[in-house]
């Protein structure tokens, strides 16, 4: 019944939030992609708040995620001193999984891009949040500019989804 | 009924173009006064119109003058009552005579205490830094008195070595606008000048706007004073005695203690107290060559009765504006009225044109003929028909989010306020006027919610249709371009941009989330409250000067942040949803443990920041070498902004372990103190250790 949303429910209280500095290339990779496959999503469900927003919500905003879970993982992402724009996208991507368990029909996006919110959790789970600063958001101490849905929704994924190629990239 | 000391903009037309000086003088003494040459001459010699040494030359047969109606008649040789008519009708064109005309100078010697020096001073539109300084410094809005007993110097620049200065007598009484750093304080005075005084010579926060100063002499009681000061006051008015039922000697000697009982100027000790506890009006301490407040005559009898149980608070002095009703109301706030219409216009400018000085210089000299000359002569108006706006036709108008604002208890920052948005209003419909970009009504129909509010005032047609006649001189080169920056307002302007709506999201360098923009606004809000800082102080164990610093950083300066290689962006700090998060709870007290640290380790990074950037450092370096391939922000060591040196916010880590990784350096060795009140520390730290990578 709600098996994507137990399973990411859990995926994230169990990110390690302390991080380092030497996985920024893969997690400045990782943020870029999220903002390629967040606006083709933005295109697909006409939406101008790019580059946050609740997917869920402008697909089918009857179908959310049980509130006692939601709170459930704030609570922790709190605890473990998450910024706000992290515990919004964690809530957000938990939405989106209640729209998976719930078989709702979704927007039609290209294959690579369907999981919007994959890149942004493996950057989480490469250590630590990040930050927004106005036309750039902050990942460690590196500026990513956010650009538009136009500059961003692009066909060529930034960098793969592996562990090898993320780990290639903090090799450099 | 017109006030004769109101100032009127005088257009004299037929007068030669090239007179200048008393020949200048004799021709205009001629003109208005229908004199012959020799009578004219004459007039000019006798000295009896001071103000006309001021008049100007416009050239193309006509000149300048800014005068009183007193003046006028005098210049016209009728009697104050004699507007027109007989031998006091004009000679120049009776349309324009008392219109707005274009002119740099807005002296009216109306009330002036001027003994010597150059010419008035206004802010000066024509340096950007210095405007730029002055619109984002700090909001002062108190009337004060000139302090040093041989007075002291208002400059027409902040600075004592190149600025103009002239010289005004202890007592003067000023309204300081803003203070800036280097201790100055920007200054608007009775007579329309402005300029920027030493804020050490300068007494402010008196008990009540018409307060003055008194040197206490040798062996003199509180009594004494009291009989001299008040009876003075009274035989200058009605003559009455001050001594009524319920308020003898005893009750001035109270009210001069209670008078002087406010914030304190200067470090010495205060001039007049209760000499204990016990506070016997008859045990009063007086301290030899002290300044004291003397308050004004009805101020003192509007406490009848309620000392020395009250203490002389705000509630009082708002107890004693009420009763002296709506005209006494205008009367005491027309200068922060004043005062906020010219600063709204001059920062609608500035936000119109930012960056084209001589474009602003062009607009302003004519818009501040017309306020000073048109405008200011029939305040009184625009003032009454603000008061009765009622709260609903602010909501009807989308202006909920100021009302706070608008309705301000502190009746300076009310008015202060009220100015500011007509001020801005009216320069962005003039503007739009002055280069044709559209017809006043056409544009107002399409303009913000303020300016469409301030445009059905039929005041603001009459202005539009002056402007619009002086517009026709200025250059076409200088027009063409004022149209092609203009021609971005009002809805071409992306909405996030729309500033009619002071505080309301405006100006941000990128986007953010609607609710983080409200909570913004309604943090600004509170920047007059002092209040606020103690109880985050309380709340978070931060102290109020950290607060206060990082408050101004973050809510209330427009920064210029690079936002790619090469490319700079001017604007406030768009709305940072930790930042409307955790400063909302540090103000409401609802911190809770991780909740602490984060907001300690966001002090501490605005904090030092803010400090960095003072010291010149940019934001973010805009160098290319500081950006990669991707467009992203790297710094190094030769290309760094303060943001990347300050103390990262993320309390999961060192709060310099970037340092290291980033740069490859060691920090500085460093441990933020609990209250963090070693920042200052670390900012020395950083630049030592940064003097060395050059």
């Amino acid at each position: 019944m709600s098996n994507h949303v137990t399973a990411l429910a859990e995926r994230i209280m169990a990110i390690q939030w302390k991080g380092s500095y030497d996985k920024n290339r893969s997690r400045v990779a990782l943020l870029r992609e999220y903002l390629r496959r967040a606006a083709w999503w933005a295109d697909a469900v006409k939406t101008e708040q790019y580059p946050f927003f609740d997917i869920a919500e402008q697909v089918n905003p009857k179908v959310r995620a049980d509130p006692t879970r939601i709170q459930r993982v704030e609570e922790d992402l709190n605890s473990k001193m998450a910024g706000v724009l992290v515990r919004r996208t964690c809530t957000r991507a938990l939405h989106f999984a209640a729209l998976l368990d719930a078989g709702t029909k979704l927007p039609q996006v290209p294959s690579p891009v369907a999981q919007p919110f994959e890149p942004l959790l493996m950057m989480f789970e490469r250590g630590g949040g990040f930050r927004l600063e106005g036309k750039l958001i902050e990942v460690d101490s590196a500026g990513v500019p956010i650009g538009t849905i136009q500059s961003n929704r692009t066909d060529t994924p930034v960098v793969a989804l592996t562990a090898a190629a993320l780990d290639a990239l903090d090799a450099r | 009924m017109p006030d004769p000391t109101d100032p009127i903009a005088l257009s004299v037309k037929g007068v030669s173009p090239g007179a200048k000086g008393r020949d200048l003088q004799i021709e205009i003494a001629r003109i208005v006064g229908k004199r012959s040459r020799e009578e004219a001459a004459e007039f000019v010699k006798s000295g009896k119109l001071p103000v006309l040494t001021r008049a100007k030359n416009s050239g193309t047969n006509s000149a300048t003058l800014f005068l009183t109606k007193q003046e006028l008649a005098v210049l016209r040789g009728t009697s104050p009552g004699q507007s027109t008519g007989g031998r006091g009708s004009s000679g120049s064109s009776s349309k324009n005579t008392l219109s707005g005309a274009v002119a740099r100078n807005n002296s009216t010697s109306r009330t002036s205490s001027t003994k010597t020096g150059s010419s008035a001073t206004v802010p000066d539109v024509a340096n950007p830094g210095l405007l730029a300084q002055l619109l984002q410094s700090e909001e002062v809005l108190s009337f004060g008195r000139v302090q040093p007993a041989e007075g002291t110097n208002i400059y027409d620049i902040p600075d004592t070595t190149k600025g103009k200065k002239k010289l005004y007598e202890r007592n003067t009484r000023v309204f300081v606008c803003r203070k800036l750093p280097g201790d100055w304080y920007f200054v608007r005075l009775d007579n329309g000048d402005y300029g920027y005084v030493n804020s050490h010579r300068v007494w402010i926060n008196p008990p009540d706007p018409k307060a003055y100063l008194y040197r206490i002499q040798t062996d003199e009681g509180a009594q004494a004073i009291a009989k001299q000061e008040f009876l003075k006051q009274a035989a200058s008015q009605s003559g009455a005695s001050p001594i009524q039922w319920g308020m003898d000697w005893r009750h001035y000697v109270r009210v001069l203690v209670y008078a002087n009982q406010g914030p304190k100027n200067g470090s010495g000790p205060r001039g007049i107290a209760y000499a204990n506890k016990a506070q016997k009006w008859d045990e009063t301490k007086t301290t030899e060559g002290v300044d004291i407040w003397i308050p004004s005559l009805e101020f003192a009898q509007s406490l009848k009765g309620k000392l020395p149980s009250d203490s002389v608070s705000y509630n009082v002095y708002q107890a004693v504006v009420k009763h002296l009703g709506t005209v006494g109301e205008f009367l005491l706030g027309r200068i922060a009225f004043e005062a906020g219409i010219v600063h709204g216009a001059l920062e609608s400018l500035w936000d119109l044109v930012t960056g084209l000085v001589d474009l602003v210089k062009l607009v302003w000299d004519i818009l501040e003929s017309i306020f000073t000359g048109s405008l200011f002569s029939d305040l009184k108006g625009l003032w009454e028909l603000l008061t009765s706006l009622k709260p609903s036709q602010l909501i009807e108008a989308g202006l909920k989010s100021f009302l706070s604002k608008w309705n301000h208890p502190n009746f300076f920052r009310r008015w202060h306020f009220r100015g500011w948005v007509v001020g801005y209003a009216l320069a962005e419909i003039l503007m739009a006027v002055i280069t044709g970009a559209a017809s006043l009504v056409k544009w107002a129909g399409k303009a913000g919610k303020i300016s469409k509010l301030i445009a059905k005032f039929p005041k603001v047609l009459k202005l539009a249709e002056q402007v619009t006649e002086v517009s026709k001189r200025i250059p076409d080169e200088a027009l063409k371009r004022l149209k092609k920056v203009v021609s971005r307002t009002p809805d071409e302007v992306p909405l996030k941009n729309r500033k009619y709506v002071p505080w309301s999201g405006w100006k941000y360098i990128g986007n953010a989330d609607e609710a983080d923009k409200a909570i913004y606004a309604k943090i600004r809000e509170i920047l007059h409250d002092g209040a606020f800082l103690l109880k985050m102080n309380k709340n978070t164990g931060i102290s109020r000067r950290i607060l206060e610093r990082v408050h101004k950083h973050l809510f209330h300066t427009m920064h210029e942040v690079a936002v790619a290689a090469n490319k700079m962006e001017k604007g406030y700090f768009a709305p940072d949803p930790d930042i409307a998060e955790l400063w909302t709870k540090a103000m409401k007290g609802k911190m809770t443990g991780p909740d602490v640290e984060r907001f300690r380790r966001l002090m501490a990074h605005e904090y030092v920041e803010s400090k960095l950037m003072e010291k010149g450092l940019p934001y973010r370096s805009p160098h290319q070498d500081a950006w990669d391939a991707e467009g992203v922000s790297r710094f190094t060591t030769q290309h760094h902004g303060a943001h990347d040196l300050a103390p990262h916010v993320d309390p999961t880590r060192s709060p310099l372990a970037h340092w290291k990784f980033v740069l490859g350096v060691d920090p500085p060795d460093f441990k933020l103190a609990d209250d963090l009140n070693n920042l200052d520390n670390l900012v020395q730290d950083i630049l030592k250790i940064k003097r060395g990578w050059k």
